[in-house]
């Protein structure tokens, strides 16, 4: 299996242990990822609110490689997955619009080419699923774990491609076959305030500590996330926050491709556990996960 | 609240507008409320969204336009996922944030590569202190987001927050969190270098130019 890989700008700054797990999580499962040159930003929410045109244009002068190339693109990011699949299926309903954006982009687009999030591709029946579970080789059974999808890997419906916009599983099911113990929660797609945590401190504070909240009062040692600026506004603003009683949080926020690797026996420092702002080492080690030299 | 509807013309003049642009049947909505019932901001919104629906519907340009409801708004599309007509609100939200920008005279964020030109405006914003009101502040956030992307082809979050503090006055807002980010390998100090940055300069002042025609023509 070979795709086109769009990192996104997240991936090689604030989520870079993201962008180490993938890596290292698809190499051991035989899945090829090819890096499209010199790509350029999504454009992300600062462009859909500012101008259409530019929330078309920059994805698709990205996906214009991966279907010159014969292939499917990747992406990390629920951001620039969702960008880049809306700006394709935008331009396959419209073909008026989609000569529009191969003038601007001056390139030959025709909406061919798939956009895949990274959970759907452990996901979709290609099996890599199965090998995942064949292959695991620690025991995370002791670990429990909340999957924390956010906005953009479950709406809208089509782009997420999901069964259930109010309780997506695809992340529930990866862990699972990773060996974790995944808990059923509320919070799975509620929103995490996104760059509000920049424009308006509060409101984004008050989403976020009822995220970690919901995650602690359901018993989970950690969340699994699957979108960089969720990890970062629950990971970064943590320390910011109290329960009941007063006490500090420490939920390790982990990317679910760095709990795959664990799963899978991968080096922990191939995984970019070191990078997470809420350490989780002490809590791999009392559970006996890693060693107590890692 | 009393208000004084604009003469029938008018109100649908405004309505079809914000159709076009959002490609929504604005009229079907029949005020359930259900977008403002699941909306996760609605506490801090002068208005919830199902009111500046109606807004639009009575033609209410001014009313719709002025609440902090649309800044606020984080496109999290809870609201256009549950809408029984199927109004994708999410997007009427950046619709009336398009429209406002092109109406109110843009206002330019000043944005710095160089040392020195940074210090005068860190002085400067000091001498000026907080601007607190979100509509601002997203407004450039936005801007100085889009203008890294258009000058280095990819984001650069340290150029980023910085510009976005001294604009904003907020000049420590984040700053603490820096070197712990900094000491985790999570921001660069330095722009990544792509090399088609051309290409992106040439792909944002295409669409300026074509939407300047564009505006030109209504």
């Amino acid at each position: 299996m070979k795709y086109a890989y769009f990192p996104g700008c997240s991936l090689h700054s604030t989520a870079k242990e993201f962008d180490l797990s993938t890596r290292a999580v698809c190499k051991n499962l035989d899945i090829e990822l090819v890096e499209i040159p010199d790509w350029i930003c999504c454009g992300s929410t600062p462009a859909h609110t500012t101008s259409e045109l530019l929330s078309l244009a920059l994805p698709l002068a990205n996906c214009t490689w991966a279907e010159n190339n014969h292939l499917d693109v990747v992406a990390p990011c629920a951001s620039c997955f969702s960008r880049l699949k809306i700006a394709t299926l935008e331009v396959q309903k419209d073909a008026d619009l989609r000569k529009k954006i191969n003038t601007i982009i001056e390139g030959n687009f025709e909406g061919n080419t798939k956009i895949f999030h990274l959970l759907h591709l452990f996901s979709n029946g290609n099996g890599s699923a199965e090998k995942l579970k064949e292959k695991t080789k620690r025991d995370l059974s002791t670990l429990k774990v909340v999957a924390y999808y956010g906005c953009l890997l479950a709406r809208p419906k089509e782009v997420a491609g999901v069964v259930d916009v109010e309780n997506p599983q695809s992340m529930d099911r990866i862990l699972n076959k990773a060996g974790l113990d995944v808990l059923d929660w509320s919070h799975k797609t509620e929103c995490c305030g996104a760059s509000l945590s920049i424009t308006d401190k509060k409101v984004s504070l008050r989403l976020v500590h009822e995220i970690i909240q919901t995650a602690a009062d359901a018993g989970a040692d950690c969340i699994a996330v699957a979108c960089p600026l969720c990890q970062s506004n629950l990971d970064l603003q943590q320390s910011e926050l109290k329960n009941n009683h007063g006490h500090k949080y420490h939920l390790p926020i982990f990317y679910f491709t760095q709990l795959m690797g664990l799963a899978l026996g991968l080096e922990t420092n191939k995984l970019g556990l070191k990078r997470l702002i809420v350490d989780p080492r002490p809590l791999l080690k009392n559970k006996n996960i890693i060693g107590i030299e890692e | 609240m009393k208000y004084e509807l604009p003469r029938e013309n008018d109100q649908q003049h405004f309505m079809s507008i914000i159709e076009k642009m959002s490609g929504q049947n604005i009229r079907l909505c029949y005020q359930c409320g259900k977008c403002s019932a699941g909306c996760p901001i609605c506490h801090e919104m002068e208005d919830s969204p199902n009111q500046i629906i109606r807004y639009i519907q009575l033609g209410l340009k001014e009313q719709a336009l002025s609440k902090n409801t649309i800044w606020l708004c984080a496109s999290c599309q809870t609201c256009s996922t549950r809408c029984p007509q199927q109004l994708d609100l999410a997007k009427i939200m950046d619709s009336l944030r398009i429209l406002h920008q092109q109406e109110s005279l843009q206002q330019n964020i000043p944005f710095s590569t160089s040392a020195k030109d940074f210090g005068h405006r860190f002085y400067n914003s000091l001498l000026n202190g907080l601007q607190m009101d979100v509509r601002s502040n997203v407004n450039a956030f936005s801007d100085l987001f889009l203008k890294m992307v258009r000058h280095y082809g990819r984001q650069f979050e340290t150029g980023l927050i910085y510009n976005y503090n001294v604009n904003s006055g907020f000049l420590f807002s984040n700053v603490l969190k820096g070197p712990m980010m900094l000491m985790k390998a999570k921001i660069n100090l330095i722009p990544e270098d792509v090399k088609r940055r051309e290409k992106v300069e040439k792909i944002f002042s295409k669409i300026e130019q074509l939407e300047k025609s564009e505006k030109e023509k209504r």
